[in-house]
């Protein structure tokens, strides 16, 4: 008798509810987790690492979100199997399955095809992808002289 | 492994005094007429001309050179150099989980934010027409201006 009545039906269905909602949101992550892999993860940005400052007149606070995975530091060959990002290798390739961020744009193939560790002008050499807009792509660069 | 303040302190400031790291703007092949970025070129350097005793100077962004690339493809793009900044408000928002910046935070933007406008009327003379709203603006950058 108390066991059918209590809980209440449409608490238990609340909770069923509940558990299937989480269950469809944790499958999303993960599969999202698996296409974007790119993503880089703490450790890898540490050197980019955020300060806060609380004075009125300090310079603001950064907080990077990169594009891309981090490129490590020490190789200066870049290798397109580890860094593809943005425009990969012919202009009409993409460098995923699925067009990615600025790919989706109309004239895409006119943007700059990078690479990661790309050296530009001899002085710049390309670290990650930091954004893009409707005529150019933004890259972090780690400069060299 | 931590990873202290102090470190954390020293490497921004390393990062801001040696040059270590730069953003490059890398614009499309032929998409945006030659002249619009020549605009935008001479309106960075009239404003790192200004009054460098300003407090809103330091909020605005500022070009360190600016030079042609060719791509593997033999396309000229143009390549503008600018100093790391960090991301714009709109995706701050959304790392907090009820989407809304803290009110003393949204001071300390609001402060930064009008002493860069301050800087650009009164010591550049250049009239900021883009969305000023501080949702979609980047810090520091305010490129949308006009003579």
């Amino acid at each position: 008798m108390l066991l059918g009545l209590y809980p209440p039906a449409n608490l238990l269905n609340v909770t069923a509810a509940k558990i299937r909602w989480s269950a469809r949101v944790n499958c999303l992550v993960s599969s999202a987790a698996l296409r974007y892999p790119r993503l880089p993860l703490a450790k890898h940005i540490r050197h980019l690492l955020p300060v806060v400052k609380t004075s009125m007149f300090s310079r603001p606070r950064i907080f990077l979100q990169l594009r891309t995975r981090v490129l490590h530091k020490s190789p200066l060959v870049s290798s397109p199997l580890m860094c593809s990002a943005g425009r990969v290798r012919l202009h009409s390739m993409s460098s995923s399955a699925t067009p990615f961020e600025e790919e989706r744009e109309v004239d895409f193939e006119k943007f700059y095809p990078m690479t990661l560790g790309e050296v530009i002008n001899n002085k710049y050499k390309v670290v990650a992808k930091l954004g893009f807009g409707s005529a150019s792509t933004i890259w972090c660069c780690r400069n060299l002289a | 492994m931590t990873f202290g303040r102090r470190e954390v302190e020293s490497s921004i400031n390393q990062i801001y005094s040696t040059n270590k790291y730069a953003a490059l703007k890398l614009y499309a092949h032929d998409l945006v007429a030659e002249d619009e970025i020549d605009n935008e070129t001479a309106i960075y350097q009239h404003l790192s001309a200004g009054n460098p005793d300003h407090p809103g100077k330091m909020y605005v962004r500022t070009i360190q050179d600016s030079f042609f690339v060719t791509s593997r493809d033999g396309n000229l793009h143009r390549c503008l150099v600018h100093d790391l900044l960090s991301n714009d408000i709109l995706s701050l928002r959304y790392t907090r989980s009820d989407r809304k910046l803290p009110e003393a935070m949204l001071k300390q933007i609001l402060i930064h934010l009008l002493l860069a406008l301050d800087f650009l009327h009164s010591e550049c003379h250049i009239i900021h027409t883009g969305q000023v709203v501080p949702l979609t603006m980047v810090y520091g950058t305010l490129t949308e201006c006009q003579i």
